[in-house]
């Protein structure tokens, strides 16, 4: 399988102080990998690093074996995209002209879009089911209906890496689950390697075909979800008490938290 | 809403602005009406009129494009022109011309050296390694405009009465011109900028997004925001230097412009030109004309005009939230 991301003893972080405490793992393509550890364990920062946002203060980074540094950013954003935690937006941009500007990284300057730009902004909406609401503003819209908007703007990109911050973090579970499906059918359908940020044990093992546990800025664990998700591994690095079942269906794991009385009764 | 009438709306505002014009040359210090502007005795007159208005234009465009892309690269609906310092430094040094007995004529070379050196400053103050975080250069740049003013304020306390009356000048802007030479100094200076700015356009809409969105569509925006603190400061250093203080311009049009026209920024700068020239050019008119023969300041109309207006909008967009 190729490589499309090898990372090699990188440190990072913010203003001196690092975060990423000097980790070694490769991204492969078509994987749909998961990022999980505790708050502050540095998986933002981490995704921060890959995608040009924060300049590693050590160890090296290569995209598609050319070191990330190397990489012009207009070019690297035409291959991989990004899409973060709930955005804020001051001005009510219509669905469609923030879709559009996921296009901005292919665009020469002085040109306008072309009907090639204006045909994949068309695909990027019926892929996410946002062409109902192109002509919406963006602050008219649900939490849900929003992170499509955003996922339909870096699909715009034709990416060949999807990044995503907490995709469904303030999601009801109906729109989790749709997020999820999406993004697993672009995974098998077009290819796209895809890298998430979970906070949701059991959707991340449902989903994700590789897992890396992160913990004060260090890998515990990286392997397939049945790997990572044991007894030991979470109990180490969320100091709580759970049990890890197989769900019966998927045969893959499944993580059942408990209160403190539960813990002590078992 | 109003939007999907762009081409109405357009010529509408072209009729409004031709209109605003023969109003402009219709009315002025002395009583001499369109009928009679044109007529070979009055050229002089008519060359005034011509030059104010033109000027008029220059300055209330660029003015609105400056609010405009300060609004989105600082990511704050409050941001104007004058919100970086730049006014200030103009003033302060303009104060301190007229205190120390400068001929009128280097007040302008003046006052732009004091734009430029105050907004060095401010940038200076908001560096932080190689980078410039917008919040920084927000609060720098209100900081420093508090304590130069309370200097300013100092100065004028200390006047001769007959120098306030010129100082008063710088503080409430004025259209007034004489100098062909200034004219084209300042009209080559807006439209070189807002050139390059519109250059820009899609950046400032990605920018508008947030600075991280910006980078994820491949957009260095480092120096993006040089480029733009650089032109806009020197858009507003020039206008200054020759026009005062004139309030409220910058702020409200590039809101009503992305009211009325959407907020993607090649038809924000696009009609922030259009609206912002005319409206200057026509709060010139009413300052004159409201009690002639003597001027009220043109920042008083804009002011009192660019507020209510503001209140307008701020309801209107309320009862859209509600719908």
């Amino acid at each position: 399988m190729k490589i499309i991301y090898d990372i090699r003893e990188l440190k990072g972080g913010y203003g001196g102080k690092e975060v990423i405490k000097g980790i070694s793992f490769q991204i492969y393509q078509q994987d749909f990998l998961g990022i999980i550890g505790p708050n502050g364990s540095g998986k933002s920062t981490l995704l921060k690093l890959l995608t040009k946002v924060l300049v590693p203060m050590g160890g090296k980074v290569y995209f598609e074996s050319k070191d990330l540094l190397d990489i012009h950013l207009k070019e690297f954003c035409q291959k991989v995209a990004f899409v973060g935690q709930e955005t804020i937006i001051n001005f009510s941009f219509k669905v469609k002209e923030i879709v559009l500007m996921g296009r901005i990284p292919h665009l020469k300057r002085f040109r306008q879009e072309t009907k090639k730009d204006f045909s994949i902004l068309e695909m990027a909406l019926n892929l996410t089911d946002t062409f109902g609401i192109r002509e919406r503003g963006i602050d008219e819209l649900s939490s849900g209906e929003r992170q499509r908007v955003f996922i339909a703007k870096a699909l715009a990109q034709q990416p060949k890496v999807l990044f995503l911050d907490e995709p469904t973090a303030h999601l009801d579970i109906g729109h989790q689950i749709r997020i999820l499906e999406l993004l697993k059918k672009l995974n098998e359908d077009e290819g796209l390697t895809i890298i998430v940020v979970f906070h949701d044990l059991n959707l991340a093992s449902e989903y994700c075909n590789r897992l890396i546990l992160f913990n004060e800025g260090y890998v515990v664990k990286w392997g397939n979800p049945s790997e990572v998700l044991t007894y030991k591994n979470l109990e180490e690095v969320y100091k709580t008490a759970l049990l890890v079942k197989e769900n019966p269906l998927s045969k893959k794991p499944f993580v059942i938290l408990l209160s403190k009385k539960q813990c002590e009764e078992k | 809403m109003i939007y999907r009438f762009k081409k109405r709306v357009l010529f509408l505002l072209i009729v409004i602005s031709i209109l605003i014009v023969i109003l402009a040359l219709n009315y002025g210090s002395s009583p001499i009406t369109l009928s009679e502007i044109f007529l070979k005795q009055n050229r002089t007159i008519l060359y005034l009129r011509i030059y104010r208005i033109i000027l008029g234009a220059f300055v209330g465009a660029g003015l609105a494009v400056c609010g405009a892309v300060l609004q989105a690269i600082l990511r704050n609906p409050l941001a104007e022109p004058y919100i970086l310092g730049t006014s200030s430094g103009a003033c302060l040094f303009a104060v301190l011309g007229t205190f120390l007995n400068v001929s009128y004529l280097y007040l302008p070379i003046l006052a732009f050296l004091g734009a430029v050196i105050v907004t060095f400053l401010v940038y200076c103050m908001a560096k932080e390694d190689g980078k410039i975080p917008v919040q920084s250069l927000i609060l720098s740049g209100v900081i420093v405009s508090v304590s130069l003013s309370g200097v300013i304020m100092l100065l004028v306390s200390l006047s001769p009465d007959e120098a306030i009356h010129g100082i008063a000048w710088w503080l409430w802007g004025s259209l007034e011109i004489y100098d062909f030479k200034a004219l084209i100094f300042v009209g080559a200076v807006v439209a070189f900028s807002i050139l390059i700015i519109f250059i820009f356009n899609r950046e400032l809409d990605a920018i508008s997004l947030g600075e991280e969105e910006a980078i994820h569509l491949g957009i260095d925006i480092e120096r993006l925001k040089k480029i733009f603190f650089l032109l806009v400061s020197f858009v507003v250093a020039t206008i200054v230097c020759i026009c005062g203080i004139i309030g409220f311009v910058g702020l409200i049009v590039p809101h009503l412009v992305r009211f009325i026209f959407g907020p993607l920024h090649r038809r924000v700068i696009f009609y922030s030109i259009i609206l912002g020239s005319s409206f200057l050019v026509l709060s010139d008119t009413v300052s004159r004309k409201l009690l002639a023969p003597s001027q009220i300041p043109i920042g008083v109309i804009t002011s009192l005009v660019g507020s209510i207006a503001f209140i307008i909008l701020l309801k209107m967009k309320q009862k859209i939230k509600i719908r």
